[in-house]
Parts: C-alpha cells; structure tokens; sequence
C-alpha cells in the first residue's frame, strides 16, 4: 500500500465525504483510549479529527468462529493459530481481544486505509479487467512476515493506527455512488478482520457490488467457506512451498495456506495466487516447480498464477530486489509444468503482463502496469478462436 | 527527552578520561578500595545489611554509576500493607518500599538510598502494569511510594512519568492522568507514541514506545507479581511487553525466546535501574486477570535490581502458593517459564535460586 493513497482518495472522491476517513495509515501516537469495556471514553484531546466523533467502543463486535474454554479463556477458530486466549489478553493478530470469557473483534468498521486502485493491483487479471476497486483494510495479522510490505498497518495493533468509521453498508454504498463496480478487503489481512470482511460482502451482494478478498489464506477451512459464500473474488499468497519458510519468516504454516487455496478453488466464485519470488529464500527453480505442479494437480491448470517482485522492507531489508530474470525464469518454469495462465507482476513491459489464449496462443489482454490497452475477449471467449477464457468478465 | 548514544551509558567525562589511563593505575585504586570495602563489610554488615561494596568498589572517582546487585532480591512483608476491603494502605506500603531499597543499597536513609539508582538529571519512567485494572494491577500506592522517593533525587517531578500502554488502563487502575499539567506525569505509550522504525533483538522485532527509546534515561519497573496463562507467570521480564507495540506477536511458545530477547534491547537493559514488584496481591493460577478463587493476599513487595532473579523469587512465591492450594507446578507445566532461564543465560540477571541472595524484612 502507498502510504500516500489513503490521502489521494479523500481528493477523488471529495474531500467533504472521505475527510473523516481517509488518512495515511502511519504508527500514531494519539490513538484513542480503548478501556472500559465496551469502550465509551472520548478519545484523548490530541486524537486526530477523524477520530473526534469515534470511540473504540464503536469497533467492538462479537467475535464469530471461537470456542469458550474453562476459566474465562477462549480459543480462537478463524485461523490455525488457534490462540488460546486469557482474560484481557488478544490473539496473535492483535485485533481480537477477550474480555470474561467472550472474544471480540476490535476492527469492525475500523478502516485505517481506504484507497481506490486498479483491479490489476491486487492482482487480478481475470475479474473485471481495467475496472477500479475501492480498497479497504483493518489493522492487524495473523502472521508476521518479514517482508511485510504494509507492515505499519498489519503489525500494530488497531489502536495504533488512525482509523475512520467505515461500516460495511457505507463501504458498498460509496463504491456504488461513485459506480466503482468493486469493494477489495486487502492491504493487511481481511482474515483478522474477519466479521467486517464477510458482512462488507454480504453488504456488496445486496446492493449490486462485487466484493473481493486479498489474503495469505492462513484461515480454517469453516471460516473460509463462509467467506467463499459471500465473496465474488479471492486472490491468495502463496509465500512458498516449503513450511520451513513459513515459519522461519512468517511465523506460519505452508498446509493450512494449500488447504484454503483448495477450498477458495472449490467454494468460491474466483480465485487467483500469487507467489512473491525473494532471492535466495524462495527463488528455487525446484520450488516454483513444486508449486506449478500442485496448482495443476489440486486446482486445475486455469486459476491464474502470478509472480512478484519482492522488494526489501521492514524486516527484511538486506536482500536485493527480485531481478526480473528470475521472475520470467519462474514464469517459464510454471508455464512449463502445464499452467496457462502465468504472470510477471511489477515489470512493466515484460510479455509476462499479458494475458494469451491458453488454446491459440494470440494475446487477449495486453497491459502495461495496471493499464488495460487492449481486450479481446468477447464473452467470455478468445476471439480468435473461441475457447473459453476462465475468468469474470463483466 | 533525546539522549545521545553516549549519555545514555551513564559515564561522564572525567570518567572517559579515567578509563584512558593505565591499566595498573586503574588496577591499584580498585585493590584500596577492595580493602576498605572487606574491612566495611566486616563491621557494617550486621547492623547495615548487605552492602555492594565490591561492585561500587570498581566506581572510579568522579563517576556516578547506578547501584546494581546482581542476584540480590529482597522482599518485604508487611501484615498491615492490605487492607480487608483489598486497598493497599499507603503508610504501610511506602514504609516497605523505602525498607526494601535501604536494604538493597544498604543505606540508612531512603533519600540516600533512591539517589543511588537516579541522579537529578534523570527523566524516570515508571512501567507499572496495569493490563487487569482495576482489579489486578500494580498499586499506585507503590508507585506513590516510588516518586516520592525518586522526587528527592530528580530536578522536578514533572521529570517522573508513571506509564504503561494505555493511558485509558492507566485510569482505569486508579492513576491519575497527567500530559502536561504540574506534578508527576501519568499516560500510556498510546500518547507518547512509538517508535517509526523497528527494533530487533533476536526473535523480536518491534517499535519501542518513544517514552522508552527517547523520553526517558531512567526505568524503574512496578510489575505486578501474578500467574499468566501462557507465559507462566508475569513479572518484571514480561512487564516490558506494555513498552512495544506488538506484544500480541511474542506470545508463541510460551513467550520463550521473547521475553528474554526482549529484554536485552539496550534501551531496557541500560536504562533500568530497579525493580519493584507489587507482591501485594498474588494471583496464582488463571492469570493475567484477577482469578478470585485463586488470588492470595500475600502482603509483599519485592526490590531489586536483578529482573531475571526477581522473576525468580516470584515464581518460587508463586510455587508456594500453587503449592498450598494443590496445583501442579508451573515447572510440570508446558507454560513453565522457560524464558527466566533464557535471560539468565544471557547474562541478563541470575535465574538459578540456590544463587539468589534473598533477603526477607518483615515490617509487621
């Protein structure tokens, strides 16, 4: 996320509707009190503006997917975590926190960057090209990645951070008004923020706006399939193949993520992955094979598969940025294992942006960074010779 | 306050140019004062207690060093400390908070004895914890007891800043809140704000509260004395989880490597000069919140300048509480804290009781 977005949407979309909410989501140091329970204290005299008619209070809901334990600690179910939490503690994520025994959500409406980006940002080559997505996140993870591009928003705690009042209706209702035909939870993790997520898509649904999720996939199965239920797009990261790197450097697990790609690719309406090559860590021929060879066998040859360049950032700083030859290398290695639909992210120019039939070869979509310049598909069809493109289209 | 890297280590000048001479002089003035220290221990330690002159021995002239005493915890009982409703009295708790630093630095007076750990200088933060507020958190009696001692040594008072993460559970634990006005300051690391960047010291990577990193030069640790439900227990080593702004991400495995790791970031190491945990109420099983069935009026505070021993000490007080009750130990237990040993390891305290120099003062 460009820290510079959150402010550019407040001038796109009038500064007297998005003033309140859109602020670069930067570590602050006047967040609000967040105690009693719930939450009713007015927020500290140095809070910013947009935080002067909210209290924490307002963020707090009912947690879903957890179990009560004995002696008022919970156990969180949305992810494998699954934190065993005590009295006043939260989970691992930290925007869920328990109090006597229930879990709450911190987050609900607690939007600290609303942004409005292409849909190819996502990335998403295969639903509604060239169309706008107006992207949101809470604060908050459920891992903790080295590398984490957005880690001011994700590796803080929601009070950390600046945050606007942006409930699900008035997420659907803002894109609609301003007919941007997408709403995308993304930037941190829709996972921690879970109960937003889910009823901003339930929320889309009704009011006619497609509603897509960004995340690392580290979720339980149940909690997947309901999202999967209310969402018209998943884009999931596959960080890599080895659970090794998992845990070293996102303090993750590689099963539970394939788990949930498998079941995105069976539940949900659309799915896409990513994988983000880093040198030296997961740049391995053997991988990016390994990881080719799976998606074919477990989710078919048509969910698109991109590759992206890592760059350093807040942990991991001391290695290089991807080159690109590695990202084509993987792309080719993939396109070699019987993938159809491979891409280069973040190399303008490169062959790898574009889009080409899978059955003829011609180029259907050519792009250029997030721009669409030319679109051949014709109802869902490649128009040269008519074989179905696997995609949402309009 | 900004502090450079250099006065942040607590040597002045002259001391510099003292450590530039040679080796043999340095030598020869420590084997004198060697001597006067073993001839002082000899008569003084009786009627004076434990005295560290082997260590301020080492000071050289001209040079002001905070009182350490590795290994040393001292705890003071006091039958009247609380009160049948559960408040803390405060004559009774100042009085075991002065004892327990005369005992630790071995002087008579507790205007002489608070001098030994700040100097006027000093901006002194005071983490107490106040996660369970109201019903569990470090007293403000003890904390009261602690700026009147250290508002002896410090230019102003408006130089002490009682803190924890949120200033809002600072209320809520019967702090009062002072930004800006007269008086001792009072409010969490949510107003004073973190650092932009991160931190890393081993398995942890985090933003340091300011209040830590850059306000103050002085740390005096108010933890709270209790069972914690996946670190073991919750005392001086963990309390600095309420001093960075990701704690939620350190409490994997028991909270071990990251407590211990944690606590050799030089902004902690360095600049905390004592521990004085509230031991008054003990929760003993079911924490970190109050668990009624399971919390002990114990009556204690214990004083140190050791967080690893302190740790120590507390969770054998905590042992012999579970114990009476007929819980397993925490040692039996998969929550056992592991990271005391760690931190002892890493040179960071002395985590082994049969090397802990306990020293029991009951006021009663």
């Amino acid at each position: 996320m460009d820290r510079r977005g959150f402010l550019k949407c407040a001038a796109a979309l009038g500064a007297g509707a998005f003033a309140w909410g859109c602020q670069a989501a930067r570590p602050s140091g006047v967040a609000r009190a967040s105690r009693p329970w719930p939450p009713t204290t007015p927020p500290s005299p140095s809070a910013g503006q947009a935080q002067a008619a909210q209290t924490d209070g307002h963020f707090v809901r009912q947690a879903q997917h957890y179990t009560r334990l004995g002696g008022r600690r919970v156990r969180c179910e949305i992810c494998p975590k699954k934190c065993e939490v005590g009295d006043r503690e939260r989970g691992f994520c930290g925007a869920r926190e328990n109090h006597a025994g229930a879990y709450h959500t911190l987050v609900y409406g607690r939007a600290c960057s609303v942004n409005i980006d292409p849909v190819e940002k996502k990335p998403f080559f295969h639903f509604l090209p060239g169309s706008l997505a107006l992207s949101f996140a809470a604060a908050g993870c459920n891992l903790a990645c080295k590398n984490c591009q957005n880690w001011e928003i994700s590796q803080v705690r929601p009070e950390q951070v600046e945050a606007a009042w942006m409930p699900p209706e008035r997420l659907a209702a803002e894109a609609r008004a301003r007919r941007i035909p997408i709403v995308a939870g993304t930037y941190s993790e829709p996972v921690t923020f879970f109960e937003y997520m889910d009823a901003t898509a339930v929320e889309g649904r009704k009011q006619g706006v497609r509603t897509v999720m960004i995340s690392a996939g580290f979720i339980n199965p149940e909690p997947m399939k309901q999202l999967c239920a209310h969402l018209d797009a998943i884009k999931i990261d596959l960080k890599s193949m080895r659970n090794a790197f998992y845990r070293d450097n996102c303090a993750g697990e590689l099963q539970p993520v394939l788990d949930a790609i498998e079941v995105a690719h069976r539940h949900a309406r659309w799915l896409e992955v990513v994988y983000l090559v880093i040198p030296t860590l997961n740049d391995k021929v053997a991988e990016v094979r390994d990881c080719a060879r799976w998606m074919k066998r477990h989710v078919g040859p048509d969910v698109p598969l991109h590759f992206t360049r890592f760059q350093p950032m807040y942990r991991l700083k001391n290695l290089p940025p991807t080159p690109t030859e590695t990202l084509v290398r993987c792309r080719n290695a993939a396109l070699a294992e019987g993938l159809h639909y491979v891409y280069t992210g973040n190399v303008p120019g490169d062959p790898g942006e574009n889009t080409y039939c899978h059955h003829c070869g011609k180029m259907l979509i050519e792009r250029r960074g997030y721009e669409v310049r030319r679109n051949e598909i014709t109802g869902g069809k490649c128009r040269f010779c008519a074989t179905p493109i696997p995609g949402v289209w309009s | 306050m900004a502090k450079s890297e250099e006065s942040q280590a607590g040597f002045s000048r002259p001391f510099r140019a003292i450590l530039r001479r040679p080796l043999r002089v340095v030598e020869g003035r420590r084997r004198l004062l060697k001597w006067i220290g073993a001839g002082a221990v000899a008569l003084g330690a009786g009627g004076l207690g434990l005295k560290r002159l082997l260590g301020d021995g080492d000071a050289p002239q001209g040079g002001w060093r905070p009182f350490r005493a590795q290994g040393v915890v001292v705890v003071v009982k006091h039958k009247a400390a609380l009160r049948s409703d559960g408040s803390a009295d405060p004559q009774a708790v100042a009085q075991m908070v002065n004892a327990g630093v005369c005992r630790l630095t071995g002087e008579r007076e507790p205007r002489q004895a608070w001098r030994r750990f700040v100097r006027p200088e000093d901006f002194v933060a005071l983490k107490v914890n106040c996660l369970a507020a109201p019903e569990l958190r470090s007293h403000p009696e003890i904390a009261r007891a602690a700026t009147d001692g250290l508002a002896g040594v410090v230019s102003r008072r408006e130089n002490l800043l009682i803190y924890d993460r949120l200033t809002e559970e600072l209320r809520q634990g019967g702090f009062a809140v002072n930004h800006d006005g007269p008086g001792v300051r009072c409010y969490g690391s949510d107003a004073a704000g973190y650092d932009p960047e991160v931190s890393e010291s081993g398995a942890v990577g985090t933003c340091l509260s300011r209040i830590v990193s850059t306000h103050a030069t002085a740390i005096i640790n108010l933890p709270v004395l209790k069972d914690h439900d996946l670190a073991g227990i919750s005392v001086a080593l963990k309390n600095h989880f309420g001093s960075i702004n990701n704690p939620n991400k350190m409490h994997t495995d028991h909270c071990t490597p990251y407590v211990a790791d944690l606590n050799l970031m030089p902004a902690l190491r360095e600049k905390q000069r004592l521990i004085v945990c509230d031991a008054l109420l003990v929760t003993y099983q079911g924490g970190p919140a109050l668990n009624p069935p399971y919390t002990a009026h114990h009556g204690a505070v214990l004083v140190g300048t050791d967080p690893v021993a302190v740790d120590a000490v507390g969770l054998g007080i905590i042992e012999g509480l579970r114990k009476q009750r007929g819980l397993e130990p925490l040692a039996s237990l998969p929550r056992a804290p592991r990271y005391i040993a760690l931190a002892g390891r890493y040179g960071l305290g002395v985590a082994d009781p049969a090397r802990i120099k306990t020293i029991t003062v009951d006021l009663s």
